[in-house]
């Protein structure tokens, strides 16, 4: 789809990104975030173009994903500061020869602080106990999107230590 | 906490560790597999009122005809179920698959299971 012009820069988020870095995960979807166009004179962004492409390749949507080779790929607006940089700091990686990009471990927790619910607390916990992330890189992702006070809150609930 | 919990935990972290530390591709089909099985709990019968009050009884070698909506859903999707009169909730660990599937002339489909 990126080489066909269709998205752009594009990282793979949620809980397919999360297994990059922890043991798998039993999901349902694929959470693609890209940068959307916006559609003329309107605050909605368009998703038009990329049904238009799968469509023909037998993909047909389902609700809010499209169903790709068994999966539920939902593909979603980097809409806002974090998930933009993000966007822009995926690592790349390269999945049965293709080249794809996923997100940081850091900015996965910081999603997922930010989004708050059971499941993603329950991800952050996962993160934590595998130690994988670095926690001064993550310091600095919190600060810029003023997420500090509530990982505070998330470490004195969840977790007893301040890492 | 008990020792043995406490080594249970550990045990548990350290798979939870080693599974992490697999390569990316190799997780994804874990992640496929998973997928697949969550698919096909989510879609057994046995998880509706309808299917669980059903009076369902096979063991090995079984040939079982059902019809109407729950043949519907078998004949689409073959499951993996075997149930027992004294056990009506509870998912047996054995295969089931549609030998034939045809459709009444009331417009219901039947589907022949045989149980293995």
């Amino acid at each position: 789809m990126q080489d066909a012009g269709v998205i752009g820069k594009y990282a793979i988020g949620g809980a397919i990104a999360a297994t990059f870095y922890l043991e798998p995960t039993s999901t349902f979807d694929i959470d693609i975030f890209i940068s959307f166009k916006n559609i003329p004179g309107s605050s909605l962004v368009s998703l038009e173009h990329i049904f238009n492409y799968l469509k023909p390749l037998g993909y047909k949507p389902e609700g809010a994903h499209i169903i790709i080779e068994g999966w539920q790929v939902q593909f979603l607006p980097a809409d806002d500061a974090l998930y933009n940089e993000a966007l822009l700091s995926a690592v790349e990686t390269e999945v049965g020869g293709v080249k794809t990009w996923v997100m940081t471990a850091e900015h996965l927790v910081a999603i997922a602080l930010k989004t708050g619910r059971g499941k993603d607390l329950i991800r952050i916990e996962q993160f934590v106990q595998n130690d994988a992330f670095d926690a001064v890189e993550l310091r600095k992702i919190l600060a810029r999107n003023n997420l500090v006070e509530k990982w505070q809150q998330f470490n004195d609930k969840y977790i007893g230590s301040n890492k | 906490m008990n020792d043995l919990m406490q080594r249970i935990l550990a045990d548990k972290l350290k798979t939870r560790k080693s599974l992490a530390a697999l390569p990316f591709e190799q997780k994804l089909t874990i992640l496929e597999k998973m997928r697949d099985r969550s698919s096909l709990i989510a879609g057994n019968v046995l998880r509706t009122r309808r299917a669980s009050a059903m009076p369902f009884v096979a063991v090995s070698g079984d040939v079982v005809v059902l019809s109407g909506l729950v043949s519907q859903r078998l004949a689409s999707k073959p499951l993996v179920f075997r149930q027992y009169s004294d056990q009506p909730n509870t998912l047996q660990n054995s295969e089931t698959k549609v030998v034939e599937s045809k459709t009444q002339s009331v417009g219901l489909p039947v589907s022949y299971l045989v149980v293995s």
